[in-house]
């Protein structure tokens, strides 16, 4: 399975290697992440079309995913006993943390089907079981909980904000770019700085993470 | 210091250019694109100065979705933030057309300086960078071959080659500068950059958002109009000399540039 999901890698990147990283959080949360050790040679151009075109997010813990998992694990009446779907799941690492946080259900959702795979093998190495979809039409059933980490980087996906609460009475949503959400319904839950890992050496600005809250009856101060 | 680099995105210099059956056009199937390469010092240069002063690298391109491509490049060297100008209107416009869509996308940008090559090599007309400067009503200065910002942010000073000697222009800020080669080494993307890229953000704008006009772009609206294009006449095959000693061989070759070449 690890073999496979290189194999996956070694095709956009044939020099990447997979290698084990453990999240120091209580209790740890281990992923197969990119090893950060040979990221720094020269890329070819046609190299940079590849990856730009298959872009192995799941071989990365983006910081608004940490933030969110951290979240999560410090305060996990907020997933207890729930259904929860972790949309733009990448590595997973969110979904694990809802799981280890006690969720009742946790649906992993990416449009990349390697990153379902992933965050698989990712569940099975801390010993906890998601579901998997490649889409939210595939999502039926009732959800209690939607967790979006790090999918605004891409101003497309802002509409996806009402089709959450759609899904779900409730929503967190974790990203590092948009600083100053406005979109109804939404409000700035939290503040944390961390890193991606392996490390991308991102701005001080890219490494703050927001965390916003969406509630399907809320009126506070960004609501309409 | 914040800088915008204007770029274009051109044929690889590998690629094998057809005339369309028009014969005023390329046939632009199979082609590799590149980001122009002179446009590429432009994007070094700025990146060297937002390391050295702080501020953002904004990265301008213009034409169909494919530009978008080396428009993540730059971002991928570590450019900030993208604008692609992209309208069906555009096709075919001129350089100073082109010129006119950039300024308006640039003119109420926060800038002290802007970078661009001092030409494409696709078309070799080298109009676009002097034409903005001109149209924002700022210095231009043509084919950079070092560029230095002052202490206190105010002024720049650039070298210019001529004739083999160099010329050393001060202008103040904000200025238009075209890139020569010798300007700089320009870095190449590295994973973390590549990755970081596709999570910058790259607006389009197509001529409707710019607020102008699209009857004044596309190949109707050129001043500058392409009559025939033709291709460098081909090759003749070369000659291998006979002789069965290196002597005859010589005398051979020998006649041959004397009477057929007439080079001796």
């Amino acid at each position: 399975m690890n073999h496979d999901l290189s194999l996956h890698l070694r095709k956009v990147l044939p020099d990447a290697r997979l290698a084990a990283v453990t999240l120091a959080l209580p209790p740890p949360i281990r992923l197969m992440l990119l090893d950060g050790r040979n990221m720094n040679r020269a890329y070819s151009w046609e190299e940079i079309e590849r990856i730009m075109a298959h872009p192995p997010h799941w071989a990365f813990c983006w910081a608004g995913g940490r933030a969110l998992a951290a979240r999560l694990l410090e305060a996990p009446y907020l997933v207890r006993g729930k259904t929860v779907l972790d949309f733009g799941c990448g590595s997973g690492v969110v979904g694990i943390a809802a799981a280890l946080s006690g969720a009742g259900q946790v649906i992993a959702c990416d449009r990349d089907p390697v990153a379902l795979k992933a965050v698989l093998y990712n569940a099975g190495l801390n010993g906890v079981t998601l579901l998997t979809r490649g889409d939210l039409d595939e999502i039926h059933g009732a959800v209690d909980l939607v967790l979006a980490a790090d999918i605004l980087y891409d101003r497309d996906n802002l509409p996806l904000l009402d089709r959450f609460l759609k899904l779900a009475p409730e929503v967190l949503v974790a990203d590092s770019r948009v600083k100053d959400l406005c979109w109804p319904r939404y409000a700035l839950e939290a503040e944390v700085v961390l890193r991606t890992l392996p490390d991308l050496g991102e701005p001080e600005e890219h490494r703050r993470v927001m965390i916003y809250r969406g509630r399907k009856n809320h009126t506070g101060r960004n609501g309409t | 210091m914040n800088i915008i680099v204007l770029l274009k995105q051109v044929p690889d210099t590998e690629t094998q250019i057809k005339i369309a059956p028009d014969g005023k056009s390329i046939v632009t199937d199979d082609i590799k694109w590149i980001m122009n390469p002179y446009d590429e010092f432009g994007v070094e240069e700025a990146l060297r100065i937002k390391e050295k002063f702080g501020g953002e690298v904004t990265v301008v391109g213009l034409g169909p979705k494919r530009v978008t491509e080396s428009i993540r490049t730059a971002l991928a060297m570590g450019a900030d933030k993208g604008i692609l100008i992209t309208d069906d209107a555009l096709e075919g416009s001129d350089s100073l057309a082109v010129a006119k869509a950039i300024t308006a996308a640039v003119k109420d940008l926060d800038y002290d300086l802007i970078f661009t090559g001092q030409r494409g090599i696709d078309d070799d007309m080298g109009v676009v960078g002097a034409s903005v400067a001109e149209l924002l009503g700022i210095p231009n200065i043509s084919l950079g071959i070092k560029v230095e910002i002052s202490e206190d942010q105010k002024t720049v000073t650039v070298n210019r080659p001529v004739e083999g000697q160099t010329l050393v222009i001060e202008s103040s800020l904000p200025a238009l500068i075209t890139a020569q080669k010798g300007l700089n080494e320009p870095r190449y993307a590295s994973l973390p950059g590549i990755m970081k890229a596709k999570r910058k953000p790259l607006e389009e704008k197509s001529l409707a958002d710019l607020g102008l006009d699209a009857s004044e772009f596309g190949t109707e609206a050129r001043k500058v109009k392409i009559l025939e294009l033709t291709p460098p006449p081909e090759r003749a095959a070369g000659k291998i000399i006979e002789g069965e000693t290196p002597q005859e061989k010589a005398a051979e070759l020998a006649r041959l540039l004397h009477e057929e070449a007439k080079v001796l």
